[in-house]
């Protein structure tokens, strides 16, 4: 919010719209969103799994899963989504298509996964969302590491 | 502080460092920025319409700018103490007063920062509201402290009893001064140029 601030242009930043943070263009007439989910996470790292599956309700429901439910916004929200992102303060332990280490990375974009990886997602969100076809659109999730 | 708060508080900073005058500090903005976006967070109310959602959970520019502008920069805080501490000099309070004053203006000053204190900020909003009644000639008066304590001093707030048993006498003088600088005021009222004079 604080660097929307230096910029010149409107905003308004929505907290804890269905758990997610959004930040819109303009607060009266917004023409793109930019969704932030924040999860906290006290040891280990974040893996493709982990952030693909949900766990399950008291019921015994299955719950949506982190990346499924920021991927939802991109599915029902009207205005263009600009930006998906999943923040946290753990690190992101997943194979890098350019065979880097993705735990040294603040940033990490869904497309520069290895293929294998960015197929499981694919395959994860397909059977979360029951989409008939594989989802496109994932160069627009981010992965961020912040303190 | 968790390392956390502290990166907050860094990040807040170099960001408060180009806004207003660069020498905003960053805690009490960071504390009321903290305590917005949890009162937001936290709010439990439906939200019927876009414009709903908008109200109740989000932060514009003109709310967030609103927030840097109330935080007083440490200069303009600076400027008020020398303002009220000179015009003491001028009525001729007593040295020991003088200080007294001066020190419950800045304790005055730092407290008011924490936007949870809401017992500052009733009594505030009283003495703002009793000031707009006063009338100019007395505002504008060379001894606009001294006359303005004695004429507030009169009147018999609960707010400002809770002031005066949770802080002080002289806390309560203190922000009755600060406000009177805070007001817009009147133009000086020549006559009472002239009788100073």
């Amino acid at each position: 919010m604080l660097k929307l601030h230096e910029g010149d242009g409107e905003y308004c930043v929505l907290f804890d719209v269905h758990d997610d943070i959004v930040s819109l263009d303009h607060p009266v007439a917004p023409t793109a969103a930019r969704f932030f989910q924040v999860k906290t996470k006290t040891s280990g790292n974040w893996t493709a799994h982990s952030i693909t599956t949900g766990n399950k309700s008291s019921t015994g429901e299955p719950l949506p899963s982190f990346l499924g439910k920021l991927y939802k916004h991109r599915l029902k929200f009207e205005i263009a989504v600009d930006r998906l992102t999943f923040v946290s303060n753990g690190r992101f332990n997943v194979d890098m298509a350019d065979g880097s280490d993705s735990r040294e990375k603040e940033s990490i974009r869904v497309s520069d996964l290895s293929a294998a990886v960015i197929t499981k997602i694919q395959i994860a969100l397909t059977a979360e969302h029951s989409l008939p076809n594989f989802p496109t659109g994932l160069d627009r999730p981010t992965l961020k590491q912040r303190r | 502080m968790t390392d956390h708060e502290n990166h907050c508080l860094g990040v807040v900073a170099t960001f408060l460092e180009n806004q207003g005058d660069g020498t905003i500090a960053p805690a009490p903005f960071h504390k009321t920025l903290k305590a917005d976006i949890q009162r937001r967070t936290n709010r439990e109310v439906r939200d019927n319409t876009f414009a709903d959602m908008v109200k109740n959970r989000g932060l514009t520019r003109q709310q967030v700018q609103g927030m840097i502008d109330s935080v007083m920069s440490t200069r303009k805080h600076d400027d008020l103490v020398v303002l009220v501490s000179n015009q003491l000099t001028k009525e001729s309070f007593v040295p020991s007063r003088s200080r007294a004053m001066v020190e419950n203006v800045r304790k005055y000053l730092a407290k008011r920062l924490d936007p949870t204190n809401r017992l500052l900020a009733v009594a505030q909003k009283k003495i703002e509201f009793e000031l707009s009644e006063i009338s100019p000639a007395l505002l504008s008066s060379p001894s606009v402290i001294t006359k303005i304590i004695s004429h507030l001093s009169t009147l018999n707030h609960k707010e400002w009893q809770l002031i005066r048993s949770t802080y002080s006498d002289e806390f309560l003088n203190a922000m009755f001064a600060v406000q009177i600088y805070e007001q817009e005021l009147p133009p000086p009222n020549p006559q009472s140029q002239e009788e100073n004079a």
